[in-house]
């Protein structure tokens, strides 16, 4: 059942720049905003949102996300009479080029990566995922399963695009016959998480592994999900930038609902349409429960890539403790990496990050989440590990800046 | 505008298996509870005397080290009781009181809370416990001395000690049926094979204790035995035999199986498992104690964190 979110009175995008000073900004509250149009909201920062609506800035405020990662946001009261005066990208033609896609695709629902432009000249393999990442997702075999037409002339638009040689679909494995008329290699993957993990299908699929600690774009191979081919089939098709993005809804009860909301719909919305209700102490999780995020409010946008978003009851949410490890091992069996994880977070957890990476693999991590999910000590490993890799990252890069 | 009700934020996973430290420990504590109930049925009030003594007194002193020490009091995960009674499994029914608290003591603060608790002690504090007890108190720790008293129906005699100094055909009575049914003198919990092996596989198959450890002990133990054997029938006793009679399957699955002390990457339990199981008959055969259970396992976890970097390579990891 797909429920459809009506249009939200509010919208917000968070684009990732940071502003020191007001006058850096681009956008004042007040100012009116066409939908369709490019928000570029730091001066010099070349960052954007496409507005999914129009209406007038209520607000534009610098928001802090995970590991101090530095986004402006900016709040557009939603005003009906603003819809569509072209937006450049209409002006640019329907004949899509890495230039123009880089310059007003970026943020289709489903998200095209960073490394698609960042690499351009570097990837011979693009890889269409048309299963889900995280566990209870279906966002993108939905796309799959039921907008093949824009998914391929998606394909069609990716190969003119990009240099890439080939380009693989990969779908759950009880979807075979459904991916079949795409017209591009098919991959199957196993029924088991954490299968459809890019540096897995790496491995498994395309017999290539992306060395620890770098990109896959690195490596030639470029992930995107099934959701932004088919939008930017639609792109070409319409010439409008797409705006409603598909979401697996888990309510609490466990159940499934596809919803499809605009684009900076606050997740508040999506979960009314959905009649969920949330309470005090409860949990938003924005991804999958295995590697999603927790929100702190029911006011966070919908973002391009957000596939699923999850509400747990307060009396649902496992706890954390903060005790040291008993080598039990559970871990280590469990990681598809083969990082040794009993090791790792010892050092992790005295903040040696550096023999961590270095001996004990802490680059090698995939981000699955699974040896957290099964410690029995309820350590939480994967933040460990994430707060390591990020510190490994900022310590290495003010090296580089002092040497 | 959306009423801002307080969310609770924290890491993924935001799922968890369910698993914990105390499931863990309590369903160990449960498995061992087969044998040591075997043993109290034998060995009657004294027994359960010094089990109660043990478990009592090991909680009590990890109680107090966790108020000394100002740290969170972890009694409750099961832990201190599991060490007394494991501890108390491996002690004769008439051990005198003052000896199984001076046995707790070393085993859960000695060996385990100085080093910083759960997790933190590179020997099993349980063997290192009885190593040093069998060492500073070697009558207390003779089977045959300690149990003299006793008419049980069956060959009161500890069946390694007989083997080690009067040659195998003494100990020809002891059929394996008899071992496995506990026929033996020896610790209160140990000598009950058939009861080990039950909880043995429960463990194994709910995961708490890991079975290549478990298994490749016994390997271990049984080749090696059957090579003395073949070599000198006459004086060394069979892979059977060694299997069977005193600590060793208590050591396979409760002993060398401890977390801390033990490595957690294939290879290296495979090595740690079998390089017990040999050390094991090296010391019953040509070493200077009956049985060698305690003293191997404890040589294997001294070399447990070298043999534990034998690791596969991580996924993407370069040189």
């Amino acid at each position: 059942m797909l429920q459809k979110v009506p249009e939200p009175s509010r919208i917000t995008f968070f684009v990732e720049a940071d502003f020191v000073r007001r006058d850096q900004l681009a956008f004042k509250t007040g100012d009116g905003v066409e939908s369709g149009q490019k928000i570029q909201p730091v001066l010099g920062n070349l960052a954007y949102a496409e507005a999914s609506l129009g209406g007038t800035v209520t607000s534009v405020f610098s928001h802090t996300g995970n590991f101090g990662k530095k986004y402006t946001g900016i709040t557009i009261t939603v005003d009906k009479g603003k819809t569509a005066a072209g937006s450049r990208f209409q002006e640019a033609g329907r004949d899509i080029t890495i230039e123009t896609a880089g310059n007003f695709l970026r943020c289709i629902p489903g998200g095209l990566p960073d490394g698609l432009f960042a690499f351009a000249d570097k990837i011979h393999t693009i890889v269409i995922q048309g299963a889900d990442e995280d566990v209870l997702g279906v966002t993108r075999a939905y796309t799959v399963k039921h907008e093949m037409a824009a998914l391929k002339q998606g394909i069609d638009v990716l190969r003119k695009i990009s240099g890439a040689r080939q380009i693989v679909l990969t779908i759950p494995g009880a979807m075979a016959s459904e991916g079949g008329t795409a017209g591009v290699e098919i991959k199957t993957l196993k029924p088991e998480y954490p299968a459809a993990n890019p540096r897995l299908v790496a491995r498994d699929c395309l017999g290539i592994t992306v060395p620890a600690g770098s990109a896959c774009e690195e490596a030639g191979i470029c992930f995107i999900s099934a959701e932004a081919v088919a939008s930017l089939g639609k792109a070409r098709d319409t010439g409008m930038v797409p705006s409603r993005k598909m979401i697996t809804v888990i309510k609490k009860s466990g159940e499934k609902v596809m919803a499809s909301a605009v684009i900076g719909t606050p997740v508040g919305d999506v979960l009314t349409a959905c009649s969920e209700k949330v309470n005090e102490n409860d949990r938003i999780v924005f991804g999958g429960p295995m590697t999603g995020s927790a929100v702190f409010s029911e006011s966070h946008p919908v973002e391009a890539d957000t596939d699923i978003v999850i509400v747990q009851d307060a009396g649902q949410i496992p706890g954390v403790a903060d005790r040291s490890c008993i080598n039990c091992g559970d871990c280590v069996r469990i990681c598809p990496a083969r990082v040794p994880v009993n090791m790792l977070i010892r050092y992790l957890g005295a903040g040696d990050y550096a023999t961590a990476a270095d001996q004990y693999d802490l680059l090698s991590c995939i981000e699955c989440g699974l040896c957290a999910f099964a410690c029995p000590a309820n350590i939480p490993v994967f933040q460990y590990i994430k707060l390591g890799k990020y510190e490994f990252a900022r310590h290495n890069a003010a090296e580089a800046e002092h040497a | 505008m959306h009423s801002e009700r307080k969310l609770v934020v924290s890491h993924a996973p935001f799922w968890h298996d369910g698993g914990s430290i105390a499931a863990r420990h309590y369903n160990i504590l449960l498995a061992a509870l087969i044998p040591v109930i075997a043993g109290i049925v034998t060995y009657g009030v004294p027994a359960l005397g010094v089990v109660a003594l043990a478990v009592s007194t090991a909680i009590g002193w990890e109680f107090l080290m966790n108020k000394i020490t100002r740290r969170p009091v972890t009694v409750g995960d099961g832990n201190a009781a599991l060490t007394g009674l494991l501890l108390a499994m491996l002690l004769p029914a008439t051990m005198p009181w003052w000896v199984v608290v001076t046995g707790t003591f070393l085993a859960v603060v000695i060996c385990k809370q100085i080093f910083g608790g759960l997790g933190a002690n590179p020997f099993n504090p349980v063997l290192m416990g009885t190593a040093m007890l069998m060492t500073g108190w070697p009558m207390l720790m003779d089977f045959n001395h300690m149990l003299a008293d006793y008419v049980t129906g069956f060959n009161m005699v500890d069946p390694l000690w007989s083997a080690k100094y009067f040659g195998p055909e003494t100990v020809a009575s002891f059929t394996a049926g008899d071992l496995l049914l506990g026929k033996q003198a020896g610790g209160i919990g140990t000598a009950f094979g058939l009861g080990i092996i039950i909880g043995g596989f429960y463990l194994m198959i709910r995961g708490f204790i890991r079975w290549e450890i478990v298994l490749s002990f016994l390997v271990g133990v049984a080749v090696t035995a059957l090579a003395f054997n073949m070599k000198n029938p006459d004086a060394y006793a069979g892979p059977v035999f060694h299997l069977l009679a005193g600590y060793t399957l208590a050591g396979a699955v409760f002993f060398a199986t401890e977390d801390s002390s033990s490595p957690v990457n294939l290879t290296p339990m495979l090595i740690y498992g079998v390089g017990g199981g040999v050390m094991t008959v090296l010391i019953r055969n040509i070493g200077v104690y009956v049985d060698g259970v305690v003293f191997a396992i404890l040589v294997m976890n001294l070399i447990n964190p070298l043999i534990d970097k034998i690791r596969p390579k991580a996924m993407g990891k370069v040189a």
